[in-house]
C-alpha cells in the first residue's frame, strides 16, 4: 500500500514525492529524495487504518519539507540559495540571515576546535581532485595553485556579514545533511512525535525508543563489500549516529590508497585515514563532526574517539 | 578565542566533544521552528516563500438613471520575516450622477413617478490604508490598521486593532477587536428641520466619531467545515444628518404638496448598533459553499437581516465559477417619514430612502482564471435591485397614489488580478 | 434600547458557549486533516478587495452595516 503525493509548489522541475510503506516489523517507513540521496523516516504508529496513514504521511512530510527547505537554502547548486550567493559575491561582503549565520558560527567553531583541519572553504580543491576509484593523481603544482583560495582564516566573518576574498568558496555539504536530520527531528518532536527514526542518507537521529520500548537498530554498511552487508549494528534509543567515509570515493596509485578527506593545509588527502568512521552522539550534527574530525586525524582516528569517550565504529 | 579553546582542549584532553556540543546546541536552537500546522500552507499554492502579494482591481458600479462609481484598487502585502507582514492599500474612485433628495414630486394626482432627484454631481475620493500583522506568540496574532480617506467634502481617519488567538490545535480562534474613526464633513450645512429656502446656512466642519468593538470565534467543525460567529457593537456620535436630504411638506388632509419649501432633515446624534454575523464555509465535493447571515439592529430602530450565499465550483485546475445570491431586508428607522404634514414638529425626521423599509436582492457570478504567466484573474458581474414600499402607510391623501420609493437597479462590473511573487 | 443591546450581547455569548460545548462533544480536526482548510479559498474572507468594495456599495444604499469585523477607517461614503 503506497501513498504518493506530488509536491509542486516551490520546485516545479523536481518531483517531490513522499511514499509510505509498512515494514515487516510494524513500523511505517516514509521515503523521499533529498540532500542528494534517499531519505527515510521510520515511525511507530499504533493504528494503520486510513487516518493513521494520513497522520504518518503528515509527519513524514514534516521531515521532508524541512529537508527540502535546507537543501534549497544551502545547496551550492541552487542559484537562489545563500551559498550560491556567497560563492558568487566576487569579493563583496554578503549579509546573512539568522539561520545561515548560526551555521557559519558553527563552522567557525568547528574550524577552531579542529585547529583548522575542518574547513568549509576546502571545496575549491575538488577542482584538482576527482575521487572516482581511478588512478589520476593531480600534479602537485595544480594543488599548490589552489591553496591560496583555501582557508577559513582568510575569510572575514563578522556576524551577520561574511566577506570572502574573491575566488574563495564555501561548501556546507559537510554539515548540511546532519543539520537537516536534527532539524527534521526537531520538527517531529514539536509535532508531538515521541518515537521515530530519521535517516538522511546514513546520518541518523532517533527521537525515542520504539513504541514497544525496544531500541531502533541501525546497521553500518561495509564499504569493502559490494552488497549491502552490514558489518555492525548500533542500537539507538535517543540521539544521533553519523558515518563519514565512502567506499567508492578514493584514488589508488602504485598500491597506495588516497581517501577523499583532504587536508585543507596541504591540499592532499589525509594520510592513513580510515575508510569509514561511525560515531554516536547526542545530536546527529555532533556525531557527524566527531566522525569528520576523526577522519582528519588520519591514523589517530581511533585514539581520538577513544579519548573523547564516544561510542564509535571504525573500518580501516 | 582560539587560544582559550586550545588551552581548554589541552587541559581536558578529550574535550572536543563538549566544545562541539556547546557549538551545536547554539546552532540547533538558533533556527526558529516552522509550525507543524503550517506545512500544508507552506506548500499550498501561493506559498509564503513568496514575499510579495499584489492585488489590483478596477470596478464600475452603475445605477440606472442615478449615480455611477468608477473605482481603482491597489493592495500590496509584504511578508517581513516569519512573523510580520505589512499591507498598504490605496483606492481611488470617482462618483457622478444624481441622487434622490427624499422629496415627493407629486402635486396633483397625475404624476407617474413620485420622487424628486437632486442635481447632478461629481466627486472623487482617495483612500489609503496600512495594515501591520504581527505574531505576539505562535498562537496569538495582532493586526493594527490605519486608514485615511479624503474627498472634497468629507475626510475620514481611523485606527483599529484586532487580536486573534488560536486554541485547541488551531481548531478554535477567538478574536477581539476595536476600532475608532472620525469623519469630518466640510460643507454648507443648513439649520435642521427648517424650510430649505429660508434655513440659515453655516459653513460648518461637523464631526462624527465611530467606535466599533468586536468579539468573535471561528471554529473548525469538521475537515471541510469552518464556522465563524461575530458580534460587533458600534457606537456612533456626532453629525449624522445628511445635508442634501429634504422632506416634503404636504397638506395634512389632501396630501397636496404645499407651495413653500421642503424641510431639511434631522437625525439623532448618537447611534448604537449591534450586528451578529455568522458564516460557514463548507466543502461540497470539489466546490465550496459560503453561507453568511447577519442580524443588525440599532437605536434608530433599524432591524435588518442579510443572507449571502456563494458557491465556488472549479471546472479545471485553472478555472472556477462562483455564483452569488444576496438578500437583504430592513425595517424603517423610527424617525423615517416619507413626508411631513404641515404643522408637524417632530424631534427627528428623515425621508432618506435608505432609512425606509426596503429589500435588496443581488445575483452575480464571478469567474476566476489562473493564466500561464501566474497569478489569478477574476471577472465579476452583479445585478442589484432594491425595492421599498411604493405606498407607505404614512402617505397622505393624493400621495397614496404616488410611487414613493425610488426603485434602484444597479450593476457591478469588477475585474481583478492578484499575484504572489 | 438597553434591553435590545443586552439581548444581542446575550445571543453572542450563547453562540460562543454553544461553540465550546460542541467542540468538547466533537472529535477535533487533526493538523494533517487540514489540507482543505488551509486552502486560500477556505479563508473567511477569500477576496478582500471584493469584500471591501461590496461593503462600501451596500453601506451607501442600506441602513445596516458591518458585522464581519472592525475596520480601521470610516468609509466616508454615505
Amino acid at each position: 500500500m503506497q501513498v504518493c503525493e506530488k509536491q509542486e509548489a516551490s520546485c516545479p522541475q523536481k518531483t517531490r514525492a513522499v511514499t509510505l510503506r509498512i515494514a515487516g516489523e510494524g513500523h511505517v517507513v516514509g521515503e523521499f529524495q533529498a540532500l542528494g540521496g534517499p531519505c527515510e523516516v521510520l515511525l511507530d504508529m499504533p493504528d494503520l487504518d486510513i487516518p493513521g496513514r494520513e497522520a504518518a504521511h503528515h509527519f513524514v512530510k514534516l521531515a521532508a519539507v524541512e529537508a527540502w527547505r535546507i537543501e534549497a537554502k544551502f545547496s551550492r547548486y541552487n542559484a537562489s540559495g545563500i551559498v550560491h550567493q556567497i560563492n558568487n559575491a566576487k569579493g563583496q561582503p554578503v549579509v546573512l540571515d539568522e539561520e545561515s549565520s548560526a551555521l557559519l558560527d558553527f563552522a567557525h567553531s568547528c574550524h577552531q576546535i579542529s585547529d583548522g583541519a575542518f574547513d568549509i572553504t576546502s571545496g575549491v580543491l575538488r577542482r584538482a581532485w576527482t575521487f572516482d576509484g581511478g588512478n589520476r593523481l593531480p600534479k602537485p603544482a595544480t594543488v599548490a595553485a589552489l591553496l591560496p583560495q583555501v582557508g577559513w582564516h582568510r575569510a572575514n566573518w563578522s556576524r551577520p556579514q561574511l566577506h570572502l576574498p574573491s575566488g574563495m568558496e564555501i561548501d556546507l555539504g559537510g554539515i548540511g545533511k546532519e543539520y537537516a536530520v536534527d532539524q527534521a527531528a526537531r520538527q517531529l518532536a514539536a509535532a508531538g512525535i515521541r518515537s521515530a527514526l530519521v535517516n538522511f542518507g546514513g546520518d541518523v537521529f532517533a527521537l525515542g525508543p520504539r513504541a514497544n520500548g525496544e531500541s531502533w537498530v541501525v546497521g553500518i554498511d561495509d564499504p569493502n563489500a559490494t552488497g549491502r552487508a552490514c558489518v555492525r549494528s548500533f542500537p539507538l534509543r535517543h540521539g544521533g549516529l553519523a558515518t563519514s567515509g565512502d567506499a567508492r570515493r578514493f584514488l589508488k596509485k602504485n598500491g597506495k590508497r588516497y581517501g577523499h578527506i583532504l587536508n585543507p593545509k596541504t591540499g592532499w588527502p589525509v594520510r592513513g585515514a580510515p575508510r569509514s568512521v561511525s560515531v554516536k552522539a547526542d545530536s546527529c550534527i555532533d556525531a557527524g563532526m566527531l566522525a569528520t574530525f576523526a577522519m582528519l586525524k588520519g591514523p589517530d582516528a581511533g585514539v581520538f574517539l577513544k579519548a573523547e569517550g564516544v561510542e564509535h565504529f571504525i573500518i580501516w | 578565542m582560539q587560544l582559550t579553546q586550545k588551552k581548554k582542549r589541552r587541559r581536558k584532553g578529550g574535550g572536543v566533544c563538549s566544545l562541539l556540543s556547546a557549538a551545536s546546541a547554539s546552532l540547533l536552537l538558533a533556527a526558529p521552528l516552522a509550525n507543524a500546522e503550517d506545512v500544508h500552507q507552506h506548500h499550498a499554492e501561493g506559498a509564503p516563500e513568496q514575499l510579495w502579494r499584489i492585488d489590483v482591481g478596477t470596478m464600475r458600479y452603475s445605477e440606472k438613471d442615478r449615480i455611477s462609481v468608477a473605482e481603482q484598487n491597489f493592495r500590496a502585502r509584504r511578508q517581513l520575516g516569519e512573523e510580520n507582514a505589512l499591507t498598504v492599500r490605496a483606492d481611488y474612485d470617482s462618483v457622478s450622477g444624481a441622487s434622490p433628495t427624499g422629496t415627493t414630486k407629486i402635486q396633483t394626482t397625475s404624476g407617474a413617478s413620485g420622487t424628486a432627484y437632486m442635481a447632478r454631481f461629481q466627486t472623487t475620493r482617495a483612500a489609503v490604508g496600512v495594515d501591520w500583522e504581527t505574531s505576539l506568540s505562535p498562537d496569538t496574532h495582532l493586526t493594527l490598521a490605519g486608514d485615511h480617506s479624503s474627498s472634497k467634502m468629507n475626510k475620514s481617519s481611523g485606527i483599529g486593532a484586532t487580536v486573534a488567538r488560536d486554541f485547541n490545535q488551531r481548531n478554535t480562534t477567538l478574536i477581539a477587536g476595536a476600532s475608532y474613526s472620525v469623519d469630518t464633513i466640510d460643507m454648507e450645512i443648513k439649520t435642521e428641520l427648517t424650510p430649505d429656502s429660508t434655513a440659515a446656512v453655516r459653513a460648518a466642519s461637523e464631526k462624527k466619531d465611530q467606535i466599533d468593538l468586536q468579539l468573535g470565534v471561528s471554529q473548525v467543525l469538521a475537515r471541510g467545515t469552518l464556522l465563524q460567529l461575530n458580534f460587533v457593537h458600534g457606537h456612533a456620535s456626532g453629525y449624522m444628518t445628511n445635508p442634501h436630504k429634504l422632506l416634503s411638506i404636504v397638506h395634512p388632509l389632501t396630501g397636496e404638496t404645499l407651495t413653500y419649501s421642503p424641510l431639511t432633515e434631522k437625525r439623532p446624534d448618537t447611534r448604537y448598533s449591534n450586528a451578529l454575523y455568522a458564516q460557514i464555509n463548507q466543502v461540497l465535493g470539489t466546490g465550496i459553499l459560503y453561507g453568511g447571515y447577519r442580524y443588525f439592529q440599532d437605536t434608530w430602530g433599524i432591524k435588518a437581516h442579510t443572507v449571502d450565499l456563494k458557491y465556488r465550483q472549479p471546472f479545471t485546475e485553472k478555472l472556477y465559477v462562483q455564483p452569488h445570491i444576496r438578500v437583504y431586508t430592513q425595517g424603517a428607522a423610527d424617525f423615517y417619514r416619507s413626508m411631513l404634514a404641515a404643522g408637524e414638529t417632530p424631534a427627528y425626521a428623515s425621508a432618506d430612502h435608505r432609512l425606509a423599509k426596503l429589500q435588496t436582492n443581488s445575483v452575480g457570478v464571478k469567474l476566476g482564471y489562473k493564466p500561464t504567466f501566474g497569478g489569478e484573474l477574476t471577472a465579476r458581474i452583479e445585478a442589484i435591485r432594491q425595492n421599498g414600499e411604493l405606498h407607505p402607510q404614512d402617505a397622505i391623501g393624493v400621495q397614496k397614489a404616488a410611487d414613493l420609493f425610488p426603485e434602484l437597479e444597479a450593476t457591478i462590473f469588477h475585474i481583478g488580478y492578484t499575484k504572489p511573487f | 434600547m438597553v434591553f435590545r443591546k443586552l439581548l444581542a450581547c446575550l445571543m453572542a455569548v450563547c453562540a460562543l458557549g454553544g461553540c465550546a460545548s460542541m467542540q468538547s462533544a466533537m472529535q477535533s480536526v487533526q493538523p494533517w486533516e487540514k489540507d482543505q482548510l488551509a486552502k486560500e479559498e477556505m479563508q473567511l474572507v477569500p477576496d478582500r478587495v471584493e469584500e471591501f468594495f461590496d461593503s462600501r456599495v451596500y453601506f451607501s444604499r442600506e441602513a445596516a452595516f458591518g458585522g464581519k469585523g472592525v475596520g480601521g477607517g470610516g468609509c466616508g461614503c454615505n
